[in-house]
């Protein structure tokens, strides 16, 4: 269609539109010829800002839609502040500090309370910020907020409900690599800062087992007082009344005088790489390209806004829309506040179109270098911004929230205008001088996780790939003091007691055994009872068979190859499965008082305990190159093993565990216990109760080998 | 003392306040049909210069058979591909390329389903021309012209979803330019172009694999609903089995759309600063254009009574996780409140029983819920209890825990207090949703189209009020029973290196 005649139908349209109602029937040939009129006023609220003499700071807008008020406060402290040694304790403390109730009050009492008021009041800590909120029917505004400044100023952190909020950081521990996407962007940005950086590292099992209440107590201690706290209230009230009530409930707290925390920088010096997270069990790839990104403040950040808005929009029409190679594609220029923030480019894609979404992602980010956006899509990414302005402004709770985030992080109040005005600013020509002096490919760090047997190519094809491990530390063992020379004498004089009290030459003699055995599994509804075949041949050779009413397990090592066998077939254990198995065979007790001279093991004494009623000699045996470690408590008048204790994991929890002997028998010149009870945090997990043992039967070799 | 006061006064004056602000806003509710069955509802908001849109499509996967499961889905990706003066360069040679793609995918699935006596060089050949015809089609795409619209005027949140009941398409723009809306969702389901098909499938088969082959949850709950559903098409997933992804046609999606997306089984829901009666206008400006036709026939499968307990155990790399569903009426039924009321009571804050009992007692799980809606409300859902176990425990042991808190809902009545708190949570749930615009849509349009009434999303409350203790007590007899039952669980294996 030509120019003129384009016009000559707007003309007609419009004229229509402006001859009478009847007009309005007519449709535009395009939705492009639509005239809108201006925009009606956006209504921006004025927020009442006042500061308490103590130093808190408050800001209040009402808002009489509906008969409810909410309040959200941040708070200056974050688990970038945190002992790298105790990550996890923020978030506990930010847990514990509601589920905990106050010294006056007890969590659960007011779990009751506050259900049965339809009212939530919640605190909370997160990476870079501590977070409170209220949400209340009006009528309910005194009491929310009294519960709050309560729980701010007098958090009880009991220990059963510290003990909750650990089993809830464990199990996400534990749960964190089982969605894919959620491992692909929290390791993309470990990458970055630093996986061991304030805004890198992650709680670990190890960590979370080293915070007390004591580091409760003080970590709250540290950062909240009034003058770190900015609270924001809107709602259905009069601002004087609202005033006055804050003064009243949060007035008497007295300042704390501690520094304001800074804070702490970023070090990172990661940029360029390929990195690869390998997981098995997926047919899809996550694929993200990206690198640090500057601050809100960055002088760059309005035109680096529009880039990526035209990135992302290309990313969309032609990884997704045009290619078909992602659900999930799109990009992000996500700076910080008050560090550098991350951009990141990302797109999902089945396993053998990895290397292909890898290269069409590197190939726009490398476009957006080359010239400056088209006119159209350059005031469709702007206009996408400054035409939607009055959705910052449809509700009051995100209206407040941004106020107190601005004050949190040193922005001006009128931070959002300001921000308007730069993207007003922001010409083709910033976007490509942005794109060229902020988005260098060849700088560009690239993670991608998937089943790397499935690639259409390998990844080594783009340059040097890092192997990146998410596999979860369990947790380390317990750290012994040097041994001593004296501590070596006598560990291997008690365990050598113990060896005779055994069998003595016997012992020396011996070369494999059959324990047949009824396992008992204690659960609150009852026992499960399984029954098991042990072989053990003691150079290090190890047959297990369990019959489950699943069909038999049997797990082999011949001191090469692990392999476990199921109803599914035969396979190579899994790491984890191997070294379990050698760490079965290292703390044998048969096996390990054939191995005290062993140059790779220390035998040490440890300590003089009492273990029911009367004192027990603890001997620790450690191979540190293998990092393994056990301890045995050895009744000093018997010369018995009482029990074992050693690091593992019952049912996917990580801990100590605890194997107690009794119903000690002899067999064949040998001594036994034909009782094994497992123990773990004080609680009966399972027992072995012994049916039939043969010494040196004579197993071949082969018995031991991979089928 | 004061405090006291307030509490027994709000409590006692529930209803009366109930009744008042929601009577307000109720009058603020416009509803009108077209001539050609197409229904409207609007929700005046004044409080900024914007509004939300919903279309509300009766039909979801639920309106599929074997063969074309994933086709609702499909055909909401396709609603985003414009129509023959959007998203196009020349309609006219467009059409004729895509009529070539269709031939082509044709072909090409005819020696593909030869299986292994398929010759493989014709198959080459075939794939070749696959590629050659989409791409001869896509030289005359405008790609995403019709998103592009949307954003370019400020438009936020566009976006559609799929579920067993419905399918929706939805965004807000500024109050200045809700004629575009109008524009755009009028041609949309008046002469929309499914162009791109083939490409589109292969984003659906991403959606498949980050939703549910490669997601622990996601493949739980497929294997789930298939064990629980015998019949009901409630037991297929909504994104579809990946062979019937590979095989549907262009052709499949247009029958779909002529059966399912005539104005009599749509709502339009609009909620923010506008006039109804220049809505009113609007709408039969635009919408009116759509020829009438008729409702489709309803679904005629009904799920039969479960006849015995069914159990599906995932080993896969991933935590354990505990689903226990059980089959119970639709949206319509008598009975519905009391499941909602059950739910709050089992789920809603940490003094409910399911955390205290199993998270906060017991310890044997991180976090426990009973969720009445799973896998819709539009026919007979679940009720659905959930549970992740918490390390160290066993999955039996949160079923048995599960259990427990089961027997205690059909042996003791439930106190007093506790259905106050579910009652006055209730409304304060509803007046929380009543501060976002897209939620209102949202809602309008699910009681309206439901229920065959909007005014039910408030009526709900008296009803969610009506609730005793006997009638939860009665609710828990009748449906957790162990023949009505489904348990789905996940077990570790460990992750190999």
């Amino acid at each position: 269609m030509s120019q003129s005649v384009r016009f000559a139908i707007q003309a007609a349209v419009l004229g229509l539109l402006l001859t009478g109602p009847s007009a309005a029937q007519r449709i535009p040939k395009s939705y492009k010829d639509l005239k809108f009129p201006p925009l009606g006023e956006i209504k921006v609220p004025e927020p009442v800002r006042f500061e308490l003499a103590n130093g808190m700071v408050v800001y209040l807008v009402e808002d009489h839609e509906l008969p409810v008020i909410g309040a959200t406060a941040m708070i200056r402290t974050g688990a970038r502040w945190e002992p790298p040694e105790k990550a996890g304790l923020a978030a506990i403390t930010g847990t514990v500090m509601r589920t905990g109730g106050s010294t006056s009050r007890s969590g659960d009492q007011l779990d009751e309370e506050l259900d049965r008021l339809a009212a939530v009041v919640e605190t909370g800590i997160g990476g870079d910020s501590g977070r409170a909120m209220v949400s209340v029917l009006k009528e309910d505004i005194e009491r929310g907020l009294e519960i709050l400044a309560d729980l701010l100023r007098h958090p009880a952190f009991p220990e059963d409900k510290i003990e909750l909020a650990k089993i809830a950081q464990r199990d996400a521990i534990a749960r964190r690599n089982d969605d894919p996407s959620g491992v692909a962007f929290r390791e993309f940005a470990r990458i970055l800062y630093g996986k061991n950086s304030p805004y890198g590292r992650l709680p670990e099992y190890e960590t979370i087992n080293a915070i007390t209440r004591e580091d409760l107590v003080r970590f709250h201690r540290e950062f909240f007082q009034p003058e770190n706290v900015i609270l924001g209230v809107w709602g259905d009230f009069r601002s004087e009344e609202m005033r006055a009530r804050i003064e009243r409930i949060f007035g008497a707290w007295p300042r704390g005088g501690r520094p304001k925390p800074a804070p702490p920088p970023v070090e990172s010096r990661t940029a360029g790489g390929i990195y690869l997270i390998h997981k098995e069990d997926v047919n899809q790839s996550w694929v993200l390209l990206g690198g640090l990104a500057g601050r809100r403040d960055d002088p760059d950040y309005f035109a680096l806004t529009v880039a990526n808005g035209v990135l992302s929009w290309r990313l969309l029409n032609n990884v997704r829309t045009a290619a078909g190679l992602a659900y999930a594609t799109g990009s992000a220029w996500d700076a910080g506040w008050d560090r550098p923030g991350i951009f990141r480019a990302f797109g999902n894609t089945k396993l053998e179109t990895t290397a292909q979404i890898l290269e069409a992602i590197r190939a726009e980010i490398a476009k957006l270098r080359q010239a400056e956006p088209t006119p159209s899509e350059f005031t469709r990414a702007r206009d996408a911004i400054l035409k939607g302005f009055a959705f910052e402004f449809d509700s009051t709770e995100e209206i407040v929230e941004r106020i107190v985030g601005y004050e949190y992080y040193g922005y001006p109040r009128d931070y959002l205008q300001r921000f308007r005005a730069g993207i007003e600013k922001v010409t083709p020509a910033d976007v490509l001088r942005a794109a060229q002096s902020r988005l260098d490919p060849d700088k560009l760090t690239v993670l991608v996780l998937g089943n790397q047997k499935g690639f259409e190519r390998p990844l080594s094809s783009f340059g040097k790939v890092v192997p990146w491990d998410i596999s979860i530390p369990q947790p380390k063992q317990e750290q012994l003091a040097a041994a001593t020379p004296e501590a070596i004498a006598r560990g291997k004089r008690i365990l050598n007691a113990v060896r005779d009290a055994l069998g003595g030459a016997r012992l020396d003699e011996m070369q494999d055994y059959v324990l047949e055995a009824s396992l008992t599994m204690s659960t609150p509804q009852g026992e499960f009872s399984l029954s098991s075949e042990s072989t053990v041949n003691l150079q290090g050779k190890l047959l297990e068979k369990v019959r489950t009413p699943v069909g038999e397990m049997v797990q082999g090592f011949d001191g090469k190859t692990a392999w476990m066998k199921t109803p599914q077939g035969v396979r190579d254990a899994p790491a984890q499965m191997r070294n379990e198995i050698e760490a079965v065979l290292f703390r044998n007790t048969l096996v390990l008082l054939r191995s005290l001279e062993k140059p790779e093991l220390t035998v040490q004494w440890v300590a003089t305990e009492q273990w029911q009623g009367k004192p027990v000699e603890v001997v620790a045996v450690s191979d540190a190159a293998r990092k393994l470690q056990v301890k045995l408590s050895v009744d000093p008048q018997t010369n018995l093993p009482v029990k074992k204790t050693y690091a593992g994991a019952f049912l996917g929890a990580p801990g100590e565990l605890e194997e107690v002997y009794s119903d000690w028998r002899e067999v064949g010149g040998l001594k036994l216990p034909f009782s094994t009870v497992l123990v773990q945090g004080g609680q009966k997990r399972g027992e072995q109760k012994v049916t039939q043992v043969r010494i040196n039967p004579g197993v071949p070799e082969s018995a031991y080998a991979k089928p | 003392m004061v405090l006291r006061f307030l509490l027994a006064a709000s409590l006692a004056g529930f209803p009366l306040a109930a009744q008042d602000s929601f009577a307000e806003i109720q009058s603020r509710v416009t509803q009108f049909t077209l001539a050609n069955g197409m229904q409207f509802l609007v929700l005046e908001r004044h409080n900024a210069p914007v509004a939300s849109f919903l279309t509300w499509a009766d039909v979801g996967a639920a309106q599929e058979v074997k063969g074309i499961t994933g086709l609702a889905h499909i055909f909401e990706h396709m609603a985003f591909k414009g129509t023959d003066t959007i998203g196009t360069r020349n309609y006219a040679e467009e059409r004729l390329a895509l009529d070539r793609v269709d031939q082509a995918f044709a072909a090409l699935q005819a020696e593909r389903r030869k299986g292994p006596r398929a010759d493989p060089e014709k198959l080459k050949k075939l794939e070749a021309d696959f590629k050659a015809a989409q791409e001869g089609a896509g030289k005359f795409v405008v790609p995403n012209e019709f998103g592009e619209a949307i954003t370019r005027e400020g438009g936020r949140g566009l976006n559609a979803s799929t579920s067993w009941d419905w399918t929706t398409y939805y965004y807000s723009l500024p109050s200045n330019s809700i004629e575009l809306w109008f524009y755009l969702e009028s041609e949309r389901f008046l002469k929309p172009v499914l162009r791109e098909f083939y490409k589109e499938r292969d984003v659906v088969m991403e959606e498949r694999r980050m939703r549910t082959e490669s997601h622990p949850i996601g493949k739980l709950i497929e294997e789930f609903l298939a064990a629980a559903y015998k019949a009901h098409p409630y037991g297929e997933p909504v994104v579809g089995h990946m062979s019937d992804l590979e095989n549907i046609t262009r052709a499949d999606a247009e029958a779909f759309f002529r059966k399912y997306y005539s104005p009599a089984n749509l709502t339009g829901v609009v909620v923010g600063d506008v006039d109804p009666a220049r809505i009113r206008k609007l709408a039969e400006t635009y919408f009116g254009r759509i020829p009438g036709g008729q409702k489709p026939e309803p679904l005629r499968t009904v799920e039969p009574p479960q006849e015995a307990e069914k159990r599906i155990t995932l080993q896969l790399q991933a935590q354990r996780l505990v689903l226990v569903g059980y089959h119970k009426g639709d949206i319509l039924h008598p009975d519905h409140a009391v499941y909602e009321a059950l739910s709050s009571l089992l789920s809603e804050g940490r003094s409910s029983r399911l955390y205290r009992s199993l998270v906060r007692d017991k310890k044997v799980a991180v976090q426990a819920f009973g969720f009445p809606g799973l896998p819709g409300e539009k026919y007979p859902g679940l009720f659905l209890f959930a549970a992740f176990t918490a390390p160290g425990h066993t999955n039996e042991e949160v079923e048995k825990a599960l259990e427990e808190e089961i027997e205690k809902l059909k042996n003791e009545p439930v106190r007093p207090e506790e259905l106050e708190g579910v009652k006055r949570r209730a409304r304060a749930n509803l007046i929380q949703q009543l501060r976002d615009n897209s939620t209102m849509a949202f809602q309008l349009a699910r009681w309206q189209v439901l229920t065959g009434d909007w005014r039910n999303l408030f009526r709900y409350l008296d009803r969610i009020h009506a609730v005793t203790p006997e009638d939860i007590q009665r609710v828990a007899r009748a449906t957790f029973t162990r023949a009505n039952r489904t348990v789905g669980l996940i077990e570790p294996v460990a992750a190999a290196k």
